[in-house]
């Protein structure tokens, strides 16, 4: 629990940062809205969400900075769970923060889902499924293949039935279609 | 059909215990059973032959609920119950840019299909004549117009404004102080009329809501003085007598009980526009199938279950095929170009 | 008593067999439809209304009942176990719910959501039978002045739904804000922060914001952990269903939730969403273990699910008296009514008073088919938990992909999914909450669209704000909420005063 104060700094100082950039960027994009002659005009509104955003990310920058002297505060998310155990009445049942994975792997199963949603159209819900499938359980589970292997054919052809026959939602057929 | 439903009940219960494996086996298995009574049960069809071989997708391109869902679902039920069609005619709602997103596959990428039709009206020309879409209904195959929906100007039955006169009047004094609650594109037929009436249209304080539901309660509680809508969604508040109809822009006196409503020719503005609902397939149908379904709906519009969800919904029948179809709503188009130009909506 | 009369005499109609069949039917394929991602209660009555063709009226209203409240609690069952919210106003239960599941009190949170709407269903039925007349006026009261008052509260308040920094908070509403105003403009329609991309002029689907939001980063982050680290979900033990401590801590949100969503319900528009992120609010604000929230909190269960079910029957009073829809649901709903011949409006209850009771009824029964059937099934769904995490994750990745697609049908659609997935995922780890930003999607269009009206009719005026009796209340219980705390707390400080304070 006990992160240093340093980390935590330094993630609210980046995403500070990226909100600063996001509300520039939703800002500059109000100046394509075509203006009207009413009281308020369509980019009203979202010329207030822009400079919103770049007034809070600063805020939380400076917030950043200034904290550095005054340690006291707890890193919010991570406090307050013991409180919580306690009161579900359930001893042993203590439940850090959950874990971080490293980047590297999150990249990498973003990766993986972007290329399923991506092929899903042109290939088709069953094989893109199956294969998609196939790849995140045999990345996590290698040895069990032929279980996944099951898992993945079977649920995807099951889901698929479900959706087109069941409910008239024409999953995409592809290749084999 | 009952007794079906019935085992199927019996069999949903007992399904998620034996298959509490896996999501995707509940999922599976209790939708199977929904498909018993769901009647769709079939994959999409190629067509040819004796069309049509397979179901055919009814397209409302706006959300449920909404007036092109309402028409889609009221055709394909009385098309089944009468048994004019008997293949499944699966409902689905594709909503996004006011039909245009739709209408634009239908186009490009349904062509030449025979298992699709959809739902259009005056809206989709609106949005052509507007800019904001590419394609109207006369680009599509029409296959037939079904009814009118009259437009309507309301206001509340205790309000400073009884009559077309005091309306008028209002409008002269002050515009801005008459807010006219509208819907979208029902915005046209008022700025024409406000046009014929000596008011320039740009004046018109148009309040946007979203349908009659908020229109009246728009009305009911001070905010707007006055609402134009397709008069089906003021039904229900018109029959209580919370609001009170000042003037439509039928061409002909409506049906009773609104018979005494003064058309807006008749009071001297010369203004005539209906909103009216229509069926297309995609661009290049087979003729066969063009054909087909001008036949099923003509048949429909004969029938009794037809006639009542008319009445029921108080549109006006309007039923038109092929060229009579197409030239009606190129004349509906022709008063939509003219009355966007003219009035400028939603660039004031 | 005349009410009381016919309500016997729908009640007479509603338990005959054959209506009770119905009504177990109509919950039960409501509810499958329902666990669906991406499929709520809309798309369950709409892909379930030819089933209900041919039927006799009164059989067909009352399966559709039944279809209407079983998918509401569908929603509530995914939000719960796999952190995928269906609709919005099962995205409050994705909060608390799914942290009650991982410290394997999954049973309960369903206990308690299936517990309390019947509750609330049953409470909200009975305002609906005997408050009607007097309550339909409340939604004719509220102009765009207040409309827009209520939706800035309502915001103001989401940014204490979280734990922790209040920037942060205010920055996820922002967030909310900035995707909801992206589409057309509805009162001009003009493209807005579209960045040229005409495919987003239809503005961005809620449901997919949400489940992206929720499902996505939680899926992502327990798949990239691997094997090699500690379980932390599907803790199971011998949990019981409700302790009495979970009653005791149930009752105060259910009743209150009851209370709120009925009121909130009636205002057309605003609808069931609205109730459960206020219940939470409340439930929040007035808990003596505020630590708790994010943490697992039942309140935070037991009341939005209170609120969301008591909101249902509370936008009925609108349908059945003036007969205006006040969510898209609703109005899919009268379009049923009126292909069964029925028109919902003030007439309804003195020319159709037979059926208009009978469906009352069923509105009963299909509350109680709720309960009956769902409570054993709690433990037949708690045990999809038990599957391996990465057989787990990897569906629900698959079944929002699905969920997606039923929205868009297309590519972009998809896209959209993936991308807002991965700007969840940097949100937790910045430390943003997600919550107040799906409410503020919500929101937006009520928010923006209202204060314009207000303009527009004013002429440009802000005097409504404060001439209109409603709104200066409004404006008056803003201003001493945003007062009073800090008052309050210099108060508290002053006199060195610790914790064991409640605001009432």
């Amino acid at each position: 629990m006990a992160r240093p104060l340093t980390a935590s700094h330094r993630r609210d100082l980046i995403t500070g940062g990226a909100i600063v950039l996001v509300g520039v960027v939703y800002y500059s994009a109000t100046f394509a809205i075509r203006r009207t002659d009413d009281i308020v005009t369509p980019a009203t509104f979202p010329a207030i969400v822009g400079i919103a955003l770049i007034l809070l990310g600063g805020i939380l920058v400076t917030q950043a900075l200034m904290r550095r002297e005054t340690p006291a505060e707890a890193v919010p998310g991570s406090s307050s769970t013991a409180g919580a155990a306690a009161s579900a009445g359930e001893p042993g049942v203590v439940i850090a923060a959950p874990p971080e994975p490293r980047s590297k792997q999150v990249v990498l199963q973003f990766a993986i889902f972007f290329v399923y949603l991506a092929i899903l159209i042109p290939v088709g819900f069953l094989l893109s499924t199956a294969a998609f499938l196939m790849g995140l359980t045999s990345l996590y589970a290698p040895d069990r293949w032929i279980r996944n292997l099951v898992f993945s054919v079977l649920f995807a052809a099951v889901v698929y039935f479900a959706f087109v026959y069941g409910l008239a939602v024409y999953l995409p057929a592809g290749i084999l279609g | 059909m009952r007794s079906m439903m019935i085992a199927s009940g019996r069999r949903g219960t007992s399904a998620p215990k034996s298959a509490a494996l896996t999501v995707g086996a509940v999922l599976a298995s209790l939708t199977l059973v929904i498909s018993g009574c769901g009647g769709k049960a079939q994959p999409p069809g190629e067509g040819g032959g004796d069309y049509p071989k397979g179901p055919v997708t009814v397209t409302a391109p706006a959300e449920p609920g909404s007036g092109w869902d309402t028409t889609a679902r009221a055709v394909t039920e009385s098309l089944q119950k009468e048994e004019i069609v008997t293949t499944p005619l699966p409902v689905q709602n594709r909503p996004g840019g006011t039909g245009c997103t739709w209408m634009t596959s239908m186009m490009e990428q349904e062509k030449g299909k025979d298992d699709q039709i959809a739902i259009t009206s005056l809206a989709s020309q609106t949005m052509k004549a507007r800019g904001l879409c590419e394609y109207g209904p006369e680009d599509t195959t029409l296959i037939a117009t079904l009814y009118v929906e009259d437009f309507m100007v309301v206001s509340p039955a205790n309000g400073d404004i009884q009559n077309l006169d005091d309306l008028v009047k209002a409008l002269g004094d002050d515009p801005q102080k008459v807010a006219v609650a509208a819907a979208g594109d029902d915005t046209l037929p008022f700025a024409l009329f406000a046009k014929e009436a000596g008011i320039s249209p740009a004046d018109i304080n148009f309040v946007n809501y979203d349908g009659g539901g908020e229109q009246t309660t728009a009305m009911l509680n001070g905010d707007a003085t006055v609402a134009i809508a397709g008069m089906s969604e003021f039904r229900s508040v018109l029959e209580s007598g919370d609001i009170k109809p000042l003037v439509t822009f039928a061409d002909a006196p409506l049906a009773a009980p609104f018979e005494s409503v003064p058309t807006a020719v008749d009071s001297g503005y010369d203004v005539t526009l209906s909103n009216w609902r229509g069926v297309y397939g995609p661009a290049e149908m087979p003729q066969a199938a063009v054909d087909y379904w001008a036949g099923a709906l003509e048949d429909l519009s004969k029938s009794a279950s037809w006639k009542e969800t008319l009445e029921k919904n108080q549109w006006a029948p309007e039923f038109r095929t092929g060229e009579d179809a197409q030239q009606y709503v190129e004349e509906a188009g022709a008063t939509v170009d003219a009355g966007v130009k003219e009035t400028d909506i939603g660039s004031k | 008593m005349d009410t009381l009369v016919d309500l016997g005499n729908g009640f007479a109609t509603a338990l005959q067999p054959a209506s009770l069949a119905f009504a177990l039917l109509g919950v039960l394929m409501g509810t499958v439809v329902g666990v669906l991602p991406g499929i709520g209660p809309i798309s369950a009555i709409a892909i379930l209304i030819p089933v209900s063709f041919g039927m006799e009226p009164m059989h067909g209203l009352i399966l559709l009942c039944g279809i209407y409240y079983g998918s509401m609690y569908g929603g509530s069952i995914t939000a719960t176990l796999i952190k995928t919210p269906g609709e919005i106003s099962s995205a409050v239960t994705a909060i608390e719910g799914y942290e009650m599941a991982r410290r394997g009190r999954a049973k309960t949170a369903l206990a308690t959501a299936a517990i309390g709407s019947f509750l609330a269903g049953t409470l909200a039925i009975i305002g609906l039978t005997f408050l009607s007349p007097v309550l339909v006026r409340l939604a004719t009261v509220f102009g765009a002045t207040e409309y827009f008052l209520l939706m800035a509260t309502a915001l103001l308040l989401a940014s204490t739904m979280s734990s922790g920094s209040r920037t942060k908070a205010l920055i996820s509403v922002f967030i909310g804000l900035a995707v909801g105003l992206v589409g057309l403009d509805f009162q001009t329609g003009l493209p807005r922060q579209t960045f040229g991309i005409s495919l987003l002029s239809d503005g961005i689907d809620f449901t997919i914001f949400a489940m992206a939001l929720f499902a996505i980063p939680e899926a992502i982050r327990n798949l990239a952990l691997g094997r090699g680290a500690k379980e932390e979900i599907q803790r199971f033990g011998d949990a019981k269903w409700m302790t009495k401590e979970d009653w005791k801590r149930s009752t105060g949100p259910w009743a209150r939730g009851s209370v709120l969503g009925f009121i909130i319900g009636i205002l057309p528009g605003v609808g069931p969403s609205l109730a459960s992120f206020m219940s939470y609010i409340m439930e929040k604000r007035l808990s003596k273990r505020k630590d708790e929230f994010g943490h697992g909190a039942i309140e935070g269960v037991a009341g939005p699910e209170a609120a969301n079910n008591a909101g249902v029957g509370g936008a009925m009073v609108p349908l059945f008296s003036l007969g205006i829809p006040g969510s898209a649901t609703t109005a899919l709903l009268l379009f049923v009514f009126t292909m069964y011949g029925l028109q919902p409006g003030p007439l309804i209850f003195r020319d159709e008073s037979g059926l208009i009771w009978a469906i009352i009824a069923s509105m009963y029964i299909g509350n109680i088919a709720l309960i009956v059937l769902n409570l054993p099934l709690v433990g037949v769904f708690v045990k999809l938990l038990k599957m391996p995490k990465e057989i787990l994750f990897s569906a629900i990745l698959v079944l929002v992909t699905i969920g997606a697609y039923a929205i868009e049908f297309s590519l972009f659609g998809l896209m959209l999914l993936g991308l807002f997935g991965v700007i969840g995922y940097l949100m937790e780890k910045g430390g943003i909450p997600l919550a107040p930003s799906i409410l503020a999607l919500v929101l937006v269009p009520l928010l923006e669209d209202n204060f314009r009206r207000m303009l527009q009719i004013s002429g440009g005026s802000f005097l409504p704000l404060i001439t209109r009796p409603v709104s200066l209340s409004i404006v008056v219980l803003m201003l001493l909420g945003i007062i009073g705390p800090i008052v309050f707390r210099w108060w508290v400080r002053r006199r060195h005063l610790l914790m064991d304070v409640t605001v009432a």
